[in-house]
């Protein structure tokens, strides 16, 4: 089963890294582009990205492969979908406020498109830009990997408060 | 096949969202997640390598590393290669990068989520993230406008 989730993410990702280098797919570009200039080109791919995940839960669910989708336009269905995936920081005394995930969603949300927009993509095009050659793409990457690592000991204290 | 469309690569990578999603029972709403998957990457090979609880990872990354930045990378690294546009010109500005690609990170994991997850959890149904892309749409603009202001 390991192996299995090890070789599957790992062909997964091959195939959109081979995509997105060959497209330009960028989320927060599509966005930026679109505020910019009215570009739809980029845009584009994003829309058809949601478009056919919404499809693809919408089937998954009707076919019985997902269970509980429409569960999910629930607060506790936000609320497991959030803590789910933030493991660390969301240990039993911290697992409790509504309002914490909202503020740390708003945050998180603002954080990243400031910072994507001024380093020139998101993470996903900055790991084909790094893999195309980009030195400061490259860069990126490095810091990028080093708060994953750091952020458990160097930024959950200073939210765990919140 | 030398150009893909976007809304191509986004066809493509919106189905193997959903379908990489039968790889893990939980977190839901997790097929692609450039942020949660390189924590998930990481804090296995760490936690492995250095016997110690150094980075708490999901509970789709406990047993087995997640590779799709590794994976995305080699893809990449392939079309690059394959279509003769690989180059590494002398760039600056790397003290910069290091430090928006760390802050990117924090405040995806803040988010739990990159930019794809985010959308991946509105179409999976979670109304919470509709938030976070209002906001995060206010901060591009917010960015925007700093770099006209300051510069790049």
């Amino acid at each position: 089963m390991s192996l299995i989730i090890s070789a599957g993410t790992l062909g997964l990702g091959i195939i959109i890294g081979y995509m997105g280098q060959r497209s330009g797919f960028c989320t927060i570009g599509g966005i930026r582009n679109f505020i910019l200039t009215r570009d739809m080109h980029l845009l584009k791919g994003v829309l058809a990205f949601f478009t056919v995940a919404f499809a693809g839960f919408l089937f998954a669910s009707l076919a019985g492969y997902q269970q509980g989708f429409w569960a999910f336009s629930s607060v506790e269905g936000s609320e497991t979908l959030y803590n789910a995936c933030t493991n660390p920081y969301s240990d039993a005394e911290h697992n409790d406020g509504l309002w914490r995930i909202v503020i740390l969603t708003i945050a998180g949300g603002f954080g990243i498109g400031l910072f994507s927009v001024m380093a020139n993509g998101c993470p996903f095009r900055q790991h084909v830009k790094a893999s195309e050659g980009d030195s400061g793409a490259v860069a990126y990457i490095i810091g990028f990997y080093f708060a994953a690592i750091a952020f458990g000991f160097l930024i959950n204290p200073f939210i765990s408060g919140v | 096949m030398s150009r893909i469309t976007p809304i191509t690569a986004g066809i493509a990578i919106g189905i193997l969202a959903v379908a990489a999603q039968r790889l893990f029972d939980e977190p839901q709403a997790y097929g692609v997640c450039i942020a949660c998957h390189s924590r998930d990457m990481l804090g296995w090979i760490f936690n492995n390598l250095l016997s110690i609880n150094l980075v708490d990872v999901t509970t789709a990354g406990l047993f087995a590393p997640i590779l799709t930045p590794l994976g995305i990378l080699i893809g990449a690294h392939l079309a690059a290669r394959k279509n003769n546009i690989f180059s590494m010109p002398g760039q600056r500005g790397h003290a910069r990068m290091f430090l928006l690609g760390f802050l990117v990170m924090v405040f995806a994991l803040l988010l739990a989520g990159c930019p794809l997850r985010l959308l991946l959890r509105i179409a999976y149904g979670d109304m919470l993230s509709v938030f976070g892309l209002i906001w995060m749409v206010a901060g591009i603009a917010f960015g925007i406008t700093v770099l006209r202001r300051w510069g790049s």
